[in-house]
């Protein structure tokens, strides 16, 4: 069993999973579904998010103004709805990586320490 | 279970939710079990997806209920404020007056807690400040008609104390909750 706990790997999780989104559609346009497997591929299954999540944590990144959505039609299938990053999410995007890169030095450095 | 089965069972629990962005959710949902169904097949799309009222409950816990249900439960909070005043119902100072007066405004801050625990605090509030603005025009309208009056200082200050109050409670027990159960910090 475990020591670490599971709350702590969620939080984790979700302490980072908009950062993760704004970087995944900083390339082009995506829906919901994409951005899953997207998700699941590179992490190689450690963000294996569900679409109760997903979509409220997409939400809220529109309520910033971070990303806008937009329902495309299709010939053969449902209507999809795409997300794009606005200039607004670009500039946080920016942000958040620096942060990120800033905690994930600090974090090797005492970690490093600490083998 | 089929999919319309699931997103039946959603809608259900996004019951009072603003129906613009409820019939936006669901369209998503669907359009995302749409496409994990082609994929996987229909079972296994369902079976991978979380329990619908878990889904619903993440939405309505972001958005609350819709502005026409806040209205109505503002005027049930305005409704109910009416009779915490023993003059309007009774003419009289006496004992049941006063006695009426406190189950009444017992009743009203039930209410408003109850709204502002399970709406949210905005909800809360608007029933709050319903319930205060109801009190202040029940007054008005007495003291027009001259079946009312206000005897001295301290009959005003508690009025408008209690008044007030109405306010703070529909808010701050929706904010609290709100506060506590805020974990997940964004970007």
């Amino acid at each position: 069993m475990p020591e670490v706990s599971h709350e702590w790997v969620a939080e984790l999780k979700k302490g980072s999973i908009q950062l993760c989104l704004l970087a995944l559609l900083a390339g082009q346009p995506k829906y919901g579904f994409l951005l899953i497997k997207e998700l699941r591929d590179l992490s190689e299954g450690f963000f294996d998010v569900k679409e109760g999540t997903l979509y409220p944590a997409l939400r809220r990144l529109e309520d910033r103004g971070f990303v806008k959505s937009e329902w495309v039609e299709r010939e053969a299938g449902v209507p999809r709805k795409y997300y794009t990053l606005t200039d607004h999410g670009r500039k946080a995007l920016a942000e958040a990586k620096a942060v990120w890169g800033e905690m994930a030095g600090s974090m090797n450095r005492i970690l490093r320490g600490s083998r | 279970m089929t999919v319309d089965e699931y997103l039946r069972r959603v809608a259900r629990g996004m019951a009072g939710m603003d129906r613009r962005v409820r019939d936006d959710a669901l369209r998503e949902l669907g359009s995302h079990l749409a496409d994990a169904a082609r994929e996987q097949g229909e079972a296994q799309a369902l079976a991978s997806a979380e329990p619908p009222e878990a889904v619903a409950a993440r939405y309505k816990e972001m958005y609350g209920y819709g502005r026409t249900y806040v209205a109505v439960f503002a005027a049930i909070a305005a409704a109910l404020a009416v009779p915490t005043l023993p003059l309007l119902l009774y003419g009289g100072e006496g004992v049941l007056a006063f006695a009426a007066t406190l189950v009444f405004l017992f009743v009203l801050v039930a209410w408003l807690m109850a709204v502002a625990v399970k709406a949210g605090s905005t909800a809360g509030l608007v029933a709050g400040a319903a319930a205060c603005a109801s009190r202040f025009a029940s007054l008005a309208v007495l003291l027009a008609a001259g079946s009312a009056e206000v005897r001295d200082a301290n009959g005003w200050v508690l009025f408008t104390v209690v008044s007030v109050l109405l306010v703070a409670i529909g808010f701050l027990p929706g904010r609290a909750k709100e506060k506590w159960r805020r974990r997940d910090v964004g970007l």
